[in-house]
């Protein structure tokens, strides 16, 4: 008999498969023992997983949402200065452009960093820091990592994010499922506040591109 | 787990939860963040794919994976299902090491 392969069970386990596949993986399940008792082991063990719960989602969480919400603003501010490139007219001077990004995304920057830094403080001072799950060098990695995410997608803020869930050292390993809640968290909001900021984005970054071909002197 | 009716069920709970945990963090990382990205975030493995930034193939079969090593570790401590008695008595039940 012809087995699927072992990794066609998993979205069939999760229900995750067209009916049609549903069904014939189904019909083989019927009559073969070797891969019902496979199937069987994995679906115990999703169901005894229930039996314990992710530490985040009793605790709350490590971040509240106003760092979140600027670590989120932080990405997308700082991707302006691509934007910039696009929506400029084709007369534009490269260089002037070159020059404008630059003395934005340093303005931008610097703001940024500062509200960061400001919230990273508030939170440390509202004692998170004594929980032993995040130190201060977590929050200051983090809030470099989100102050350097230039480009504002949230595929790239994700991979800086698992990037630093991989390079997690702790011996506890519950942290790392509480970052990765944490993270998902995060996304979520990236994502809303990127909806939200779009159109006022597009209408700053064309003012500004307007500006730069009028405003700027000569060279 | 509050909600069990006595005290034993109470600590038969929490063991539970024990082992479960201790099993999750035995599981290494790649394999982990797929199971729990499932199963305590509910997200499709479609996203998984996408949070993790790698191909729908790669989540699944870390995720087949990630779950015959959850069932290697957690049937040998639950040996009561029927299916499973047979093996569950020929293995010595050994306890989960951290």
């Amino acid at each position: 008999m012809k087995h699927p392969n072992r990794d066609e069970w998993v979205p069939f386990v999760f229900g995750e498969t067209t009916p049609e596949t549903a069904q014939s993986l189904n019909a083989h399940l019927a009559s073969c023992a070797e891969c019902r008792t496979q199937v069987d082991s994995w679906r115990r063990s999703l169901k005894r997983l229930d039996a314990w719960e992710l530490p985040a989602q009793r605790r709350g969480g490590i971040f509240s949402r106003p760092l979140v919400a600027w670590a989120a603003a932080a990405a997308i501010v700082l991707g302006i200065g691509f934007g910039l490139g696009r929506l400029a007219p084709p007369s534009a001077d490269p260089k002037k452009m070159a020059r404008l990004e630059a003395a934005i995304q340093a303005t931008l920057t610097a703001q940024i960093q500062e509200q960061v830094r400001k919230h990273v403080a508030a939170e440390l001072g509202r004692g998170l820091g004594q929980t032993q799950l995040v130190s201060a060098n977590d929050l200051a990695s983090l809030e470099a990592r989100f102050t350097a995410a230039r480009k504002a997608d949230s595929a790239q803020l994700a991979k800086e994010v698992v990037s630093l869930l991989e390079a997690q050292q702790d011996e506890d390993r519950a942290v790392t499922e509480a970052i990765l809640a944490k993270f998902l968290a995060l996304r979520k909001d990236l994502e809303t506040v990127a909806t939200v900021a779009d159109e006022q984005l597009q209408d700053t970054q064309l003012k500004l591109a307007q500006l730069s071909t009028a405003s700027l002197p000569e060279h | 787990l509050i909600e069990r009716a006595s005290p034993d069920e109470h600590v038969a709970a929490l063991e539970e939860a024990e082992v479960i945990r201790q099993a999750l963090g035995q599981l290494p990382d790649i394999y982990r963040a797929v199971v729990v990205l499932r199963h305590y975030q509910g997200l499709k493995l479609r996203e998984i794919a996408e949070v993790l930034n790698v191909p729908e193939g790669t989540v699944n079969s870390r995720m087949a994976e990630g779950l015959s090593q959850l069932s290697r570790m957690l049937e040998p401590q639950f040996p009561n299902y029927k299916s499973n008695r047979a093996r569950a008595e020929k293995r010595t039940r050994e306890p989960l090491l951290i």
